[in-house]
């Protein structure tokens, strides 16, 4: 596994388009630090924290009616598998360009 | 017997680790260290029925954390003997440190129940527990045992241990796993690397912590909500489950012998980063 360089949105400001947003990423420190910038719909920029919350709430309330899904081997599972595959099915449903935050094509991969 | 507070207790101690263990610890040799101890004997603990008849052990807590029994799965040995075993079967700094601290914690919380864990064993065969709630494994099942320790102090200890990962909440971030957890283990992240994008692997990482987060939450709901089991925080409770003990709980002994074997721990994986890599596999 080839580990990319550490980046991470530090700045985000508003566009003339509506839900989209500007967003900057520190690359690198010191003299030879500089920023990337790129714009991204607030949804993708915050995919991950919707899905976890999303498939936590979904797992929790199944496992309220089917308890035996409580256990050390599907509750792992199910947060993997859903940051695994959710993004590639959105992106296949709904057309959407967006590349997947963190992957090759995105600002702060 | 704790639940959530197992998950808990990887990222509490990932994320309050010294400085001079951090990169030295395998994450995942924590995860498999801690699991070992219940892996074996908790399934068969509760028993199961097939056509109305149940099958099981006739004493749960003595199968579970007793001797004879496999209550040696909860002995501070059974860390020991798990690291020895890695060691030899790896020579990996990392996993062997993670094996033997997941195991060590796992035994040392598990003494807050009433049966407790034979911390001394094989010097003796003593469980020692503080005693604070009820251990709640029976034969009618996995469900009373959760709605018992979600009723009891169990639950503030689960929250507890919920608070202590959090104030290492850095941990959990990509960061971090990028700059000390796959550094500390970069043979069994790369493996996974080749199977999995990096967003699945960062929720591998994470996913023991959102998963006793949502298994806190949801017993809880089901235990006081929908089956409206009543709160007992007392200690000791809760005094409406059977209360399981093997040896009476001492709790100020059992505190006294987990600072003896907590720093025995200390020293040991002390020793063990400090060891010259002669002894170990180049990484």
């Amino acid at each position: 596994m080839v580990l990319p360089t550490s980046r991470r949105i530090v700045g985000v400001e508003p566009t003339d388009r509506p839900n989209f947003d500007r967003f900057f990423v520190l690359v690198g420190a010191g003299v030879g630090g500089h920023y990337l910038s790129g714009v991204r719909a607030f949804y993708v920029r915050h995919e991950y924290s919707v899905i976890y919350v999303v498939s936590s709430v979904i797992y929790i309330a199944v496992a309220l009616n089917l308890r035996f899904l409580l256990n050390w081997i599907v509750g792992p599972i199910w947060p993997i598998a859903c940051m695994w595959f959710v993004p590639v099915v959105v992106r296949r449903l709904t057309g959407w360009t967006d590349p997947i935050p963190g992957e090759p094509g995105d600002a702060t991969s | 017997m704790s639940w959530a507070a197992h998950q808990f207790e990887y990222y509490a101690v990932q994320g309050h680790l010294p400085k001079r263990w951090l990169g030295r610890i395998s994450f995942l040799g924590i995860v498999v260290g801690d699991m070992s101890c219940d892996f074996f004997g908790k399934l068969w603990a509760y028993g199961f029925d097939i056509d109305g008849t149940h099958y099981g052990p006739d004493q749960p807590a003595q199968w579970h954390r007793g001797w004879p029994g496999l209550g040696v799965t909860h002995s501070i040995l059974w860390a020991f003997v798990l690291a020895g075993i890695v060691y030899l079967a790896t020579r990996s700094r990392p996993w062997t440190i993670g094996v033997l601290l997941g195991a060590g914690i796992h035994v040392l919380t598990d003494v807050g129940d009433s049966v407790g864990t034979m911390l001394a064993f094989p010097f003796s065969t003593q469980t020692f527990s503080v005693g604070a709630w009820a251990y709640g494994v029976t034969p009618a099942g996995r469900n009373l045992d959760a709605a018992a320790y979600y009723s009891s102090l169990g639950f503030v200890m689960d929250v507890a241990w919920l608070v202590l990962a959090l104030t290492g909440w850095r941990c959990l971030t990509r960061e971090y796993w990028r700059t000390q957890i796959v550094t500390a283990d970069p043979g069994a992240w790369a493996w996974l690397g080749r199977r999995l994008p990096e967003r699945a692997l960062v929720t591998l990482y994470r996913c023991w912590f959102i998963y006793g987060t949502c298994r806190l939450i949801a017993w809880t709901i089901w235990a006081h909500v929908l089956e409206q089991h009543q709160w007992d925080l007392s200690w000791g409770g809760p005094s409406w489950i059977a209360r399981a003990e093997i040896s009476n709980p001492q709790p100020l002994l059992t505190i006294g012998v987990v600072a003896v074997v907590g720093t025995l721990l200390v020293l040991a994986i002390n020793a063990l980063v400090r060891s010259p890599d002669r002894f170990w596999r180049r990484r």
